[in-house]
């Protein structure tokens, strides 16, 4: 770390890989989604690159790096919460698509004729949105571009259109 | 980007840096100016008239005791706080204890006299906010190159070091010394620069 304050690239990549694989045992139990997990490592390494002026020879590195690492870790966690609790829509969706799903598994049961016949009342864009989100499994961000819409839109759309498949299907049911 | 692209990008992006110490260059900076405002404070505002008799007076030495260790203390937490890791419990838990101690001897005093009352207290108001700004001032400047981690209580603490330099002040400016007047205009003032300090914190302090 000092060479790496001195300027020597050499010293800093190396540093920097061994920190790499140092985080990835430490936080592998603590974090289980290994897309996270690389998000997490690439975010604390940016940390430790933007403050790597405030490390002191004489302390230890291991508690500065750690410092780094709880505050990240927290952070990114906090913004995952944020991002999934603060979007209403989010949680409508999700509880919609879960109705949808069991729904689904009914009229499997059931007559496919019928759900054909209720999700022929949506609009073509609708119908197209909730059979590529739903059927195809894409994600909101998958069907947004491939329809040229933003993804506000998109969730917007399946949130309208669940709630007519459901009042439909639940008539016919 | 996976990790070991970015860890080959940083590596070619970096250049050498000077390192931002937290040591008894910067401490003493904080403190010495701590006492010029103080002084400043004193000229400004005026000594109370009856000085000779409080300086004698036991209550009034332990609370200026009191009000100029949470100062240093303070001043030290936030120096330590601009980087990673320089979190010192002992510290903290130093400076809120000696913050409860003062409040806690403030209350007893009101409860075993509770006739006195709080009277008006803009002048002392006035006077902590006039001292505060310079050795908050300069915590903040001298911490702005640091990274740090907890913001808020670093924003907290710049504040508490100098409110309590202007609460320290207050001692010897202002004549009333009846604790409910002291906890109406000095300590709420206090807890106030406290709770602004840790809101400018979160803002203006640069996420690591």
């Amino acid at each position: 770390m000092v060479k790496s304050q001195e300027g020597d690239k050499k010293a800093y990549e190396e540093l920097l890989h061994e920190v790499s694989m140092f985080l990835n045992s430490y936080l592998r139990p603590k974090v289980f989604n290994a897309e996270f997990l690389d998000d997490i490592i690439q975010e604390i390494l940016m940390g430790v690159h933007k403050s790597r002026h405030t490390y002191d020879p004489k302390r230890s590195f291991m508690s500065w790096l750690l410092a780094i690492t709880h505050y990240k870790l927290t952070d990114h966690i906090r913004s995952i919460n944020k991002a999934d609790s603060s979007d209403p829509l989010n949680e409508d969706v999700k509880e919609h698509q879960a109705s949808v799903d069991l729904l689904m598994d009914l009229i499997k049961l059931e007559d496919e004729t019928r759900f054909n016949m209720s999700i022929g009342k949506l609009d073509e864009r609708s119908k197209q949105i909730v059979l590529l989100l739903k059927i195809e499994g894409l994600k909101v961000s998958e069907v947004a571009k491939r329809l040229n819409l933003s993804e506000s839109n998109v969730k917007v759309i399946c949130h309208r259109a669940i709630d007519v498949l459901k009042s439909s299907l639940k008539d016919k049911v | 980007m996976n990790t070991a692209d970015l860890i080959k990008e940083l590596s070619e992006d970096l250049k050498p840096v000077k390192r931002a110490t937290v040591g008894v260059k910067q401490f003493s900076i904080t403190f010495f100016l701590g006492l010029f405002s103080v002084t400043a404070g004193l000229l400004v505002f005026g000594l109370r008239i009856d000085i000779t008799e409080a300086l004698f007076q036991f209550s009034f030495a332990i609370e200026s005791f009191l009000l100029l260790a949470i100062a240093v203390l303070a001043s030290f937490l936030s120096l330590l706080l601009s980087i990673p890791g320089g979190a010192n419990k002992k510290i903290s838990l130093s400076a809120a204890g000696l913050l409860t101690l003062w409040i806690f001897i403030l209350l007893y005093q009101l409860i075993n006299d509770p006739a006195h009352e709080a009277g008006t207290g803009f002048t002392c108001v006035k006077s902590i906010l006039f001292i505060s700004i310079i050795p908050s001032g300069i915590i903040f400047w001298l911490i702005r190159k640091g990274a740090p981690i907890k913001r808020p209580l670093l924003g907290l603490s710049a504040l508490l070091a100098g409110a309590s330099y202007g609460a320290f002040a207050s001692q010897f400016i202002c004549k009333n010394d009846a604790p409910l007047h002291i906890l109406a205009w000095h300590t709420l003032t206090l807890i106030v620069l406290m709770i602004v300090g840790s809101i400018l914190g979160r803002i203006y302090l640069k996420k690591l």
